[in-house]
Parts: structure tokens; C-alpha cells; sequence
């Protein structure tokens, strides 16, 4: 059988946006289905109220698959949305007359310390921990999904290649593939999270 | 600060570590992300449809400034609609004043359906299988071996043997992946429990975030809201099936033999077919019935069928007896 869009290595973002414009519902689900939760996680860590977060996700995805025709496929379609929720964001406290909240891909507020009573343990496990899930969600869904299966769900590899519907060989290289972009991403976010 | 930044995944077992430590990610709240979702497909929808008027537009803008420029030819250019894409559904039955779709109708992929407080659908996909919607369903039948369950209940009979299943039907909770053959999928909209997977023959598996429960024949899986997973058992016969068999779809009794006809029988209603000796068996299977069993349930239909082909029946639990009509003494 062939492999969906999930799958596919050889189907970059920019291929799954010229499907959705061309009306392919496969094309469609993985955004629907990959890529809104990681955007309502993204929103939710810098927003944290949950009646906000998906007032904002909601009018960031309506706006982006509105102008999805502009998406070059030179940044990562989750970066992409996520600079579209961050202007949502800005124009929302700019609605409301607040100061605009800088939002950056991690987490500010965490990662320079909110000086949270506790054991200074437990703060770095909750940092770690965000770090995490949000250098997952900046991975094409089909990376952190694997790495997921793989040291979470600690899945054999033969497990994960049915899963995929691709050979374990394959399936191996992915996983490559995805710590390689994991620790890239975790790394970057790591480092900005220890600027002052 | 701490020391994860400064070399934090040098090795295999940093990662599994890490990984460990950190847990999943928060799960996005089924309704809301329900919502955006249904709003984005909403807008993608609106996107699709103007790029293919857009796209219907830009030759003939073209053609004119051709004209303009030479006034030598007149060319228009006009594109012949894409083909429309082969259906992934046939209706089959309808039970539902209110909606617009009727029997017969091809359903292309994309398709939502939904059947009102009193209504229920039954459909043949492409690929044979049977699928019906409870009351108060809403689906989308992404293509013939996807179907979307936004609310309420379907039910498949995949008619293939276990092991040759392809069908997923995906909740916002989890995917159920038919293993084979006969299943039902339900979505609570209120209660502790959100989802409930029954099989009724083969078995199924629920894919979630965490990996796969399978079920099996006679089993109920419940999914809770707070993520648990219970199970109990369930019967292939009774109550719990009874909306499936109100939806199923007549059968065509022309040249069908009456043994083939209790067959359909015994699968709609999950009872045993028995008959009252070995040579009724056989004879069963000589016998060629005529008609349709349209307007009518299985159940009702066994009621016009038996006594038409000279035969009697009583239904003890789960099992549907055959017999010889004796007469009276």
C-alpha cells in the first residue's frame, strides 16, 4: 500500500500546501489532524487561558489556510503558523489596549524563572519538560510522532514500520531523521531559553 | 542553570531519559479542537471552491488581452470541469425525513452526513463494506477507507474475514482500526464515558495517543473522559444492536435460497441459525424465495419469510429455530 501524506519523505510541507489548495482531503486531514493541536499548544503555553487560546487558534488557522497560497515552503509550515498566531495574538492585546506580550516559540515566562517558590528540582524538570513538548511540536509531525512511539510508547522498530506502513529499514532512517531534528530544535530552544 | 543545556543528549539513553521525564504532551481539549478543526474546514473549503473559480478565470482574462492586442483572432479558451472524483458511498437506506440525501445517491469523498434526533442512514461503501448511522450522527467519509465520526454512532459490517479489514474510523479520541468485521463506534456526548468501541464478530483496534487497545468479539472497550479504558462483555444479540438492525438496508430475495436469506438474518441480528434436524438443513437450502424484505427488518422479515416457505420458527435468547410446521392435532 502506499504511504499517506504522513509518510512520505519525499512530500515536503510545501507539497502538502499545493494538495490542500488543489482540494486533496489527505492533504487536509494532516493539517487538520498534525498540525492544529501542536498550534493550540504553542498558543495555550504563551496564552494559558484555554476560552482565549481557541478564540486565537481559531482565527490564526481561518487566516492562514485564507492566504495559504503565500506559504513558500522556506520556513517549516509550524513556524509559519506559529509567527501567524503570534501577530493573532499581538493584534488581540493591541485590541485590548494591553501591552503587547512578546511570545516566542518557548516559553519566556518559564525559561527566565518566574521565581516560583519550590524545589529548584521540580522547576527544572517542569522547564525540561516544556522544552520537550514544545521542540516536538516545532518537528514535522511525522518526527515527533515517531520519537513518541519510540521512547514513550517504547515501541520496536518493526512496530513502528507497520505503524508507518513502510519497512523497518525505512522506518530507521525516520527515526534518524527525527533525532537528528530534535535535538537541532531542543538544543536551539534550549539555548534560547538561557539568554537573559 | 542546569545541565541538560550544556550536553543534554549525547546518547540513546539521554533521549529515552528525557523523553521519560518530560511525559506526553498535553492533550487539546476534544471540543475545542473539534471546533477550529470544523472552522477550518469551513475556510479550506471556501479556498478550494474560489482557486477553481479563479483558475476557471485566468484563461479567459488572457484570451481577452490577446484579442485586444492583435484583433486578429478570437480565441477563447475554456477548461472542461476536473472530473469529478469517483464516489467513496452509495445510499442504502434513509430513515430520516429531514435529510436532503436519498437512496441511491453516490457520496463523494469529503462528504458530510448527518442524520437528525429520529434519523438513520445506511450506506455500501466502495469497497463492500456496510455502514450505518445511528440518530444524531454526524460523519465525514473522507475517502472509502476513512470515515470521520464527529457525534453519535456507526456501525460496520466490513464483510470480510478478520485480517482483511482496511476501514479506520477516526474520533477526536482515538482511531478505530477494523481488524475484522462487524463493530460498532459510538461517541457520548455526555457521562464519564466518551467513546464506547463494541465488536460484535472479529475484532477492531482503537489506535490513541499512548498506543493500541484491541477488541475482540464480545467486548466493549469504554473510553473515559479523564483517558481510562474499562471493558465488559457484550452480546452479539439484544438491546445494544437493535438501532443496527432497525438500519439495515433491505435484501432482494429473488432467487436467494432460504438458507442464504437466514444467513443475512443471523448476521443482522447476531442470533445462531438453527434448524430442527439435519435434512431441514438441506432443504433449506433448496428452497428459492422470491420478493424483498424492503420496508421490513430482519427480524419482522423472518415473521413473513418462514411461515411463506412453509416453515415455523421461535427465537430462544440468541438462537432462531427452524422447524416443520406440524399440523394440529
Amino acid at each position: 500500500m502506499r504511504p499517506g501524506w504522513r509518510e512520505r519523505e519525499d512530500a515536503g510541507e510545501a507539497e502538502l500546501v499545493r494538495g490542500m489548495l488543489a482540494g486533496d482531503e489527505a492533504a487536509f486531514a494532516v493539517f487538520s489532524e498534525d498540525y492544529i493541536p501542536a498550534l493550540y499548544r504553542f498558543a495555550q503555553r504563551s496564552l494559558g487561558d484555554r476560552e482565549l487560546t481557541r478564540e486565537i487558534v481559531q482565527a490564526t488557522v481561518c487566516k492562514a489556510i485564507a492566504k495559504l497560497a503565500t506559504f513558500r515552503g522556506e520556513a517549516g509550515l509550524m513556524t509559519w503558523l506559529c509567527a501567524c498566531c503570534r501577530n493573532e495574538i499581538a493584534a488581540h492585546y493591541r485590541r485590548r489596549n494591553r501591552a503587547v506580550r512578546e511570545v516566542e516559540l518557548t516559553d519566556d515566562d518559564m525559561a527566565s524563572g518566574p521565581g516560583s517558590p519550590g524545589p529548584e528540582q521540580a522547576l527544572l524538570s517542569r522547564e525540561r519538560a516544556e522544552l520537550v513538548h514544545t521542540a516536538l511540536d516545532a518537528l514535522p509531525p511525522h518526527y515527533s510522532r515517531a520519537l513518541e512511539w519510540k521512547y514513550l510508547d517504547r515501541l520496536p522498530v518493526e512496530e513502528i514500520a507497520a505503524r508507518l506502513d513502510v519497512r523497518p529499514k525505512a522506518a530507521e532512517s525516520l527515526l534518524t531523521r527525527a533525532r537528528q531534528s530534535f535535538r537541532n530544535v531542543y538544543a536551539s530552544f534550549s539555548r534560547k531559553a538561557a539568554e537573559p | 542553570m542546569s545541565d541538560y543545556r550544556q550536553d543534554p543528549l549525547a546518547g540513546e539513553e539521554d533521549l529515552q531519559e528525557l523523553f521519560a521525564s518530560a511525559g506526553r504532551r498535553p492533550e487539546v481539549p476534544p471540543e475545542d479542537l473539534a471546533a477550529i478543526q470544523a472552522a477550518a474546514r469551513r475556510e479550506w473549503e471556501e479556498v478550494v471552491a474560489a482557486g477553481r473559480t479563479r483558475s476557471r478565470f485566468v484563461p479567459l482574462a488572457l484570451a481577452a488581452s490577446l484579442l485586444l492586442a492583435l484583433t486578429v483572432f478570437w480565441w477563447r479558451r475554456t477548461e472542461a470541469p476536473p472530473p469529478a472524483p469517483p464516489p467513496v458511498a452509495t445510499v442504502e437506506l434513509v430513515k430520516d425525513g429531514s435529510l436532503a440525501t436519498k437512496v441511491g445517491d453516490a457520496l463523494a469523498p469529503g462528504a458530510p452526513l448527518a442524520t437528525g434526533e429520529d434519523g438513520r442512514v445506511a450506506l455500501r461503501l466502495a469497497g463492500g463494506e456496510s455502514v450505518r448511522l445511528d440518530a444524531g450522527t454526524r460523519v465525514r467519509l473522507v475517502s472509502g477507507t476513512r470515515l470521520d465520526l464527529e457525534a453519535g454512532a456507526v456501525y460496520v459490517d466490513s464483510g470480510r474475514p478478520a485480517g482483511g479489514g482496511a476501514l479506520e474510523i477516526r474520533t477526536s479520541l482515538g482511531s478505530v482500526r477494523e481488524v475484522g468485521t462487524r463493530f460498532e463506534v459510538r461517541l457520548e456526548s455526555g457521562g464519564e464515558v466518551a467513546l464506547r468501541v463494541r465488536v460484535r464478530e472479529g475484532a477492531v483496534s482503537l489506535l490513541r495517543r499512548g498506543g493500541a487497545e484491541p477488541v475482540a468479539a464480545g467486548e466493549e472497550l469504554r473510553l473515559r473522559r479523564d483517558g481510562a479504558v474499562s471493558r465488559g462483555t457484550v452480546a452479539p444479540y439484544g438491546p445494544a444492536w437493535d438501532w443496527v438492525t432497525a438500519a439495515a438496508p433491505g435484501l432482494d430475495l429473488d432467487g436467494l435460497t432460504l438458507r442464504r436469506y437466514l444467513d443475512w438474518v443471523s448476521r443482522e441480528t447476531g442470533k445462531r441459525i438453527r434448524y430442527e434436524d439435519e435434512a431441514l438443513a438441506g432443504q433449506a437450502a433448496e428452497i428459492r424465495l422470491h420478493g424483498s424484505t424492503t420496508g421490513m427488518t430482519p427480524e419482522e422479515s423472518v415473521s413473513v419469510v418462514l411461515p411463506g416457505s412453509g416453515l415455523g420458527y421461535r427465537i430462544a435468547g440468541g438462537t432462531l429455530l427452524v422447524e416443520r410446521i406440524r399440523a394440529p392435532r
